[in-house]
């Protein structure tokens, strides 16, 4: 009973990280197989679901002419209020930015790393690619980086945070997959956070070498240690 | 933020639901404008992309109600074979097509999960289910999909 339980959730919610499933799967190359097949289908999904036609400029003029709306009446001394005036401020000030730099870079390295956690989480090492040390350093060469051991890292790839090319590394971390984004320091993030966090994802960036150490991994998920282990294994190359 | 943040997501939404590219646009605008007007009523900006989905979805469900009310003049009305227009649309791509084809009790939950990154909690609160029902519903999905998939032409799926 139980057992078909596991297998029903690989299909519903191969996400799920309760500690019973995640044993299971671990325990059951079967029921990883299934897993990992519905993750990769997940993955097909998300693709298509991107394949949705551009919103035209008159859309996005209208979007951002929103702000000039009047809001509704409210009392600006409770605490709500407050809020309030800080969300509508954030609100017109981010909005009309995200119209205006569309050209631009994302100033805010934060979200971009949440946002690539967020849609990249289903498929980044979904499947443990063994990439080998020699294949990984060839591709971290040009982050003026290398590693001294690849043994945990399942999957690698190149990931664009709004046009700056920057390394996507999925280390596997006892039951968990960590997201590491390596992006060149070449351009001036107005917002460098150095902890962040939303309602599912928590990371860190370091500037290191010539490039900010990004870690993304789910909120419950302590990386401290992770993160002392990788600083070990890198080298930078100033 | 929070247009620059979720605005490329709920578009994407709004398009699945609605496969409408102009629809879309009017009910992802309608959206931020609400949520503009009412942003007082946010109490927790972590909370804000469930909050934007849940006025997209009131906004679509108006969108019928609307509809149901307007009378048309019946010499206006042109007869759709349905099968044509989701094959025009979708320029042949099985996925897509296949995706089409999902009854929107299925095809809901799927995007919630899948492109927004909800949880099945998550998913049950905002559709208003119990957990079950949800992960039920994904299942099915799911396995429609993949027999779909692998059938040579899309199957009429299961309502």
């Amino acid at each position: 009973m139980k057992q078909q339980h596991h297998y029903d959730m690989a299909i519903s919610d191969p996400y799920c990280q309760e500690p019973d499933f995640l044993q299971a799967v671990a325990s059951d190359t079967a029921l990883a197989n299934l897993r990992d097949q519905q993750l990769n289908q997940d993955q097909q999904l998300l693709e298509a679901f991107g394949r949705a036609p551009e919103p035209s400029s008159e859309h996005l003029d209208a979007i951002m002419s929103i702000s000039d709306q009047p809001t509704t009446a409210r009392k600006f001394w409770s605490p709500s209020g407050y809020f309030a005036l800080a969300a509508s401020v954030i609100l017109s000030v981010f909005g009309a930015q995200f119209m205006m730099q569309s050209n631009t870079y994302n100033q805010d390295l934060a979200l971009h790393a949440l946002s690539h956690a967020a849609h990249g989480h289903s498929y980044a090492g979904v499947t443990n690619t063994h990439p080998s040390l020699d294949k990984l350093n060839l591709h971290l060469a040009s982050y003026n980086t290398s590693l001294t051991q690849a043994n945990d890292v399942i999957w690698n790839k190149d990931c664009d945070f709004e046009g700056i090319t920057s390394a996507h590394l999925v280390y596997q971390h006892q039951e968990s997959r960590i997201n590491v984004y390596l992006v060149p320091d070449s351009y001036d993030f107005k917002q460098v956070e150095l902890a962040f966090s939303n309602e599912k994802y928590a990371g860190t960036i370091k500037k290191l070498g010539t490039n900010y150490l990004i870690v993304v991994a789910q909120k419950n998920i302590d990386t401290t240690p992770f993160k002392q282990q990788l600083e070990q294994q890198m080298l930078w190359q100033i | 933020m929070l247009v620059r943040q979720y605005h490329g997501d709920l578009f994407r939404y709004g398009y699945w639901l609605t496969h409408d590219k102009q629809v879309t646009e009017d009910l992802v605008q309608e959206t931020f404008l609400r949520a503009w007007r009412a942003i007082d009523q946010l109490a927790d900006i972590n909370a804000a992309k469930a909050w934007l989905i849940t006025i997209l979805r009131r906004e679509n469900a108006r969108r019928f109600e609307r509809k149901q009310l307007s009378l048309v003049d019946i010499d206006d009305c042109s007869i759709e074979d349905e099968n044509a227009n989701i094959e025009s649309a979708i320029d042949n791509d099985m996925l897509n097509q296949a995706i089409t084809m999902l009854s929107e009790q299925y095809r809901e939950p799927l995007l919630l999960q899948v492109l927004m990154g909800f949880s099945g909690d998550e998913i049950a609160k905002q559709l208003g289910l119990n957990k079950n029902t949800v992960m039920t519903r994904l299942f099915r999905a799911k396995k429609q999909l993949a027999q779909m998939l692998t059938s040579d032409q899309p199957a009429k799926a299961e309502r």
